[in-house]
């Protein structure tokens, strides 16, 4: 069985520069945009806290990614470049819209399930949510990077561009305060 | 006993060093109060993990299409506005609003500290003979004194000047304002 090597992200960024038309750096644009655009929306989510809201974040971010492709060095690291313009992005997102999205109402949002068909679970999930989004978005950045992207303190600093030190007073202060908010969801 | 909590949550990221990851497992093999700190923020850690993503999202499929869609729009956008030539325009016509003010600034001082001069009695001529010239002609010619003249034409020039630069201005900073927007501000959520 052959297995095609797939082309690694800076081969793709090469070739949307070099691409003698514009079908052909769509095309291998195109393929950034599948390989990340999961990633990016989960990010813009856990942040904005608002599906429709991250949707339109992540195909901003893409798009935005388009217009500095040439900024992009050689021998960067893609996905960090990526997730630095989504999670900027996302941030600027929370902060400028308005009117601020009801936290008590993600609390009761079970997304996917109908009212009836909420569970335990979802009901457990709601409150994490919306305890998640009480939180300053700076830090839930941080929280989000660090727990469902499984970034190292380095990583997430140089995604957001801001000391590691400032990583981990952010990350210890979310966990504190999402302690003090969930206790009743935590044995020990 | 000293305790590890200031530790636990790094050791928990594994972002200790392998000493300082020694030291934390050896206090929690005998400290019953680090090992149930650590395990809150598992458990908080799993429980963050239990959030699902909606499924509402839409499909790759749709949001490739998307994303195309909105640079082909992000393409129009910029075809639709000039290149960085259009910005010397108005650049140049504040350099020249600048450069004109200070030199009616830099004539009206000499020609106001001659005057000065010579009603303190110091006779100018002598030190600059050229005052002398320029004091007759702009006086028997123009039957204005120096100081007069100047004054006049700073201020009809400059309020000519002064309603061009608003005159080109306004719009400029519209079109920046515009510009900036499509290539800044794109995710701004617009209709489809």
């Amino acid at each position: 069985m052959h297995s095609v090597a797939q082309p690694t992200d800076r081969e793709l960024v090469a070739q949307s520069l070099r691409a003698s038309s514009a079908e052909g750096a769509s095309a291998a644009f195109g393929k950034l945009v599948m390989r990340y655009h999961k990633l990016v929306i989960s990010v813009a989510y856990r942040v904005c806290g608002d599906a429709a809201l991250a949707e339109d974040v992540a195909q901003d971010a893409f798009v935005r990614v388009w217009s500095r492709l040439s900024e992009f060095r050689p021998d960067g690291n893609f996905r960090a470049w990526l997730m630095r313009i989504a999670t900027n992005m996302a941030i600027d997102a929370v902060r400028k819209r308005r009117p601020q999205v009801d936290i008590e109402d993600l609390a009761l949002e079970a997304p996917g399930q109908g009212p009836e068909g909420a569970a335990m679970s979802s009901e457990r999930a709601g409150v994490v949510r919306a305890a998640l989004m009480r939180l300053p978005v700076e830090s839930r950045t941080i929280l989000v990077l660090r727990e469902y992207q499984s970034l190292s303190y380095r990583e997430i600093a140089d995604v957001l561009d801001v000391p590691l030190g400032t990583v981990k007073s952010r990350l210890s202060d979310a966990r504190r305060r999402l302690k003090a908010e969930l206790t009743g969801y935590l044995s020990a | 006993m000293l305790h590890v909590n200031h530790l636990l949550e790094a050791y928990h990221d594994g972002e200790l060093s392998p000493g300082q990851h020694r030291q934390v497992e050896s206090h929690l093999g005998e400290c019953s109060t680090c090992r149930d700190e650590l395990e809150q923020v598992r458990q908080l850690s799993a429980l963050l993990r239990e959030v699902p993503l909606p499924d509402a999202f839409s499909a790759h499929q749709l949001f490739g299409a998307q994303v195309a869609l909105r640079l082909s729009r992000r393409q129009a956008e910029r075809a639709r506005y000039p290149g960085a030539a259009w910005h010397v325009v108005p650049v140049l016509l504040l350099c020249g609003v600048v450069a004109l003010q200070g030199l009616f600034v830099l004539v009206g001082g000499i020609v106001g500290l001659a005057q000065m001069a010579g009603r303190l009695g110091i006779d100018v001529g002598a030190w600059w003979p050229t005052w002398n010239l320029v004091e007759a002609q702009l006086g028997s010619v123009l039957r204005l004194s120096p100081t007069s003249l100047v004054t006049v034409l700073s201020v009809a020039l400059m309020v000519v000047l002064y309603l061009a630069t608003i005159a080109v201005f306004v719009p400029y900073v519209g079109w920046v304002r515009t510009l900036w927007r499509s290539t800044h501000d794109g995710w701004v959520r617009k209709e489809v």
